[in-house]
């Protein structure tokens, strides 16, 4: 059901002409701190040499990490290490907590990444990247709330009369080791839409798995993007972060 | 009557009387390049002439990044009569590199008739210079012995801690003398000053002692390098430690091995210091690198005794940003593993005022880095402070010229 839900909202695309052409309006950081839409990986990465310093507010009603209960930030360094890997690191915090004592060990999460493309994009096929999140903790026991694993295609779009760009994402995220939860699982996609004239802001809607997003993506003075993120209909989130290029 | 044995006397006469008035222009231009390099704040210069090839080694203790001084020289640097110019930037007075250019190409580039990329193409880098160390001038100029260097480092050590104390963090300025007394040979003695801790397990910090010791840095034939240190080392250590790096392929394969009594010294006051034994340790590992030019990528892995005796691999992926060095370890030993990452961060300025006979500057870079398990003795080694092996990495040819393509 799920599924069908999915493609129907997918449907809008048969409206758009498929264009050959390949352009790059700079791609979007994830509330999560990867490159990619509002909540979901996409299968591009910025460009080889690019820090991205940043930082989201994640709502307690959608987050399990902290039991519904608080709000969290989400503090990330992000790096396209080589033009083909992306890696990342994220401390996660949540706010507005009781004190709690030195004994209950109660530990701030920490979740690196990596996004490796494995196919870039080119006139006809999309790229293709295989990624996840908070991958040492799986390997270590630890704690583990923020986990996926998945592979993830990217396409971008032209409208015929090239006046919309769009950026296609569709992905899976697979089970692997026995994390508390799992934050992708299952199909995930979104869209992307911008105007070539305009690239400094552009709109999404994508579905992490879970939940239906739309938001944002505001792109300033070649450093600075501002992402108001709306999820599940009613709940808000963002993220602010500084683009550095080495 | 001027006879025809005559006309052939004054005419070799003449021609000698050029020939002097020629090589003593030559010998001018030389000593205006060497007082234009000293004046410039170069030290360790040794500039003389083989047949048509100017030699001119040098080392640059002005500019942060060893490219940086090399752009400066083939912008500004004043080019005597000879067909080609061999550089070679040094370390503590020891050669690191030899640059190979065509005097006519780089007149060409100067005035605007050859690009920089078409200059770059025709400059030969090699990290050999056995060739060329054997036709130096032995005279030295501007010496850098005795020359004193007060450098002042910033350090931190953090961690992520529970939700009364979310992040701890120890932040410390590290006052550091060091003075070149020989070739190669250096003295480092460190201090260590709190300005900031919250850090639990370092409760109560206070002045102390860091790395002081005294290292000879070698250079041997065929890309072979050597330090050896005595004194104190991070982690509290105190001892002697050997190291030596082979390269092959022009600086992309590396093979280095690293030797190390050490004992435990109450100089300093570490984390280590307060949780680990301190019995006498001996260290002994060997590793492998290889270095993707492209990317200015360098992949190793080394297998061996770690500090606390515990032995196996670590592994490292780092990379080259122009100054900032970004890398990843991973840890597998044989009691646990471990990741994480490091940041080498430049610290302004790009350049410093020249020592006269003390200078007080920053340290190039801030260092700092995070791994997942923090409070584990497993994987440790101790730093013996900068040394030859480690500058080798910024000497590397294909480094310098990928970083010549972004300053020329």
């Amino acid at each position: 059901m799920a599924l069908f839900t999915q493609i129907k909202h997918l449907r809008i695309l048969i409206v758009f002409h498929l264009s050959v052409i390949i352009y790059s309006f700079g791609y979007s950081q994830s509330l999560t701190g990867s490159t990619g839409l509002l909540r979901i990986p996409t299968a591009n990465l910025s460009e080889d040499k690019t820090l991205i310093i940043g930082a989201s507010f994640l709502n307690k009603h959608l987050l399990n990490y902290s039991g519904f209960q608080y709000d969290a930030i989400a503090a990330y360094a992000t790096i396209t290490f080589l033009p083909f890997l992306e890696m990342g690191i994220r401390y996660t915090r949540k706010i507005d907590m009781p004190r709690i004592e030195y004994e209950t060990r109660e530990f701030a999460d920490r979740m690196p990444s990596f996004r490796l493309r494995v196919f870039k994009e080119r006139e006809y096929t999309p790229a293709l990247a295989l990624g996840g999140n908070d991958f040492i903790s799986s390997i270590t026991g630890g704690p583990h709330y923020f986990a996926s694993y998945y592979a993830v295609m990217t396409k971008t779009l032209f409208t015929k009369n090239e006046n919309i760009g769009l950026e296609i994402t569709l992905g899976h995220a697979f089970k692997i080791g026995n994390p508390h939860y799992y934050d992708l699982l299952g199909f995930f996609g979104g869209i992307r839409l911008v105007h070539p004239n305009y690239p400094w802001v552009s709109a999404m809607i994508d579905y992490d798995s879970r939940y239906w997003n739309t938001g944002f993506r505001f792109f300033l003075f070649k450093h600075l993007q501002i992402m108001p993120v709306l999820r599940n209909g009613k709940s808000f989130e963002g993220s602010l972060s500084y683009w550095i290029y080495l | 009557m001027i006879g025809l044995s005559d006309i052939k006397n004054l005419t070799g006469f003449i021609f000698l009387l050029l020939l002097c008035q020629f090589q003593t222009a030559g010998a001018g231009d030389y000593d205006k390049l060497s007082y234009w390099m000293e004046e410039s704040g170069f030290e360790n210069i040794q500039l003389n002439r083989s047949g048509n090839t100017l030699i001119l080694a040098y080392e640059n203790r002005i500019f942060r990044h060893e490219a940086d001084a090399i752009a400066f020289l083939l912008h500004e640097m004043p080019l005597p009569e000879s067909d080609e110019i061999i550089m070679l930037p040094k370390y503590l007075n020891i050669a690191m590199l030899s640059i190979q250019i065509n005097s006519i190409n780089l007149q060409k580039y100067r005035q605007g008739m050859m690009d920089s990329k078409d200059f770059l193409s025709k400059i030969n880098l090699s990290q050999n210079t056995d060739y060329y160390i054997q036709k130096t001038n032995k005279n030295l100029t501007n010496p850098s012995c005795f020359k004193t260097d007060f450098l002042i480092e910033p350090m931190l050590s953090m961690q992520l801690g529970n939700f009364d104390r979310p992040i701890q963090a120890l932040a410390e300025v590290a006052p550091d003398i060091q003075i070149q007394l020989n070739k190669g040979l250096i003295l480092n003695a460190q201090a260590l000053i709190p300005i900031y801790n919250n850090l639990k397990s370092m409760e109560g910090a206070k002045v102390r002692a860091g790395i002081i010791n005294l290292s000879q840095n070698i250079r041997l034939p065929d890309n072979f390098f050597v330090t050896a240190s005595i004194g104190t080392f991070s982690y509290d250590r105190f001892g002697v430690d050997f190291k030596t790096k082979k390269y092959f392929l022009n600086g992309l394969l590396g093979i280095y091995t690293q030797m190390g009594y050490t004992t435990w010294t109450n100089v300093g006051n570490t984390y280590e210091d307060r949780y680990f034994e301190k019995d006498n340790y001996f260290i002994g590992r060997l590793g492998g690198e290889y270095r993707f030019a492209a990317y200015d990528l360098l992949i190793s892995a080394s297998y061996g005794t770690f500090l606390y005796q515990d032995k196996g691999w670590r592994f490292d992926l780092l990379r080259q940003f122009d100054d900032l060095i970004v890398g990843f370890n991973g840890i597998l030993t044989t009691d646990t593993y471990n990741v994480g990452f490091y940041l080498s961060i430049p610290v302004f300025p790009k350049k410093y005022a020249n020592i006269n006979k003390v200078r007080i500057r920053p340290s190039h870079y801030f260092n700092w880095g995070y791994n997942f398990r923090g409070q584990t003795y497993a994987g440790k080694n101790y730093s013996t402070g900068e040394n030859i092996l480690q500058k080798s990495r910024d000497f590397n040819p294909y480094f310098i010229k990928n970083q010549l393509i972004i300053r020329l």
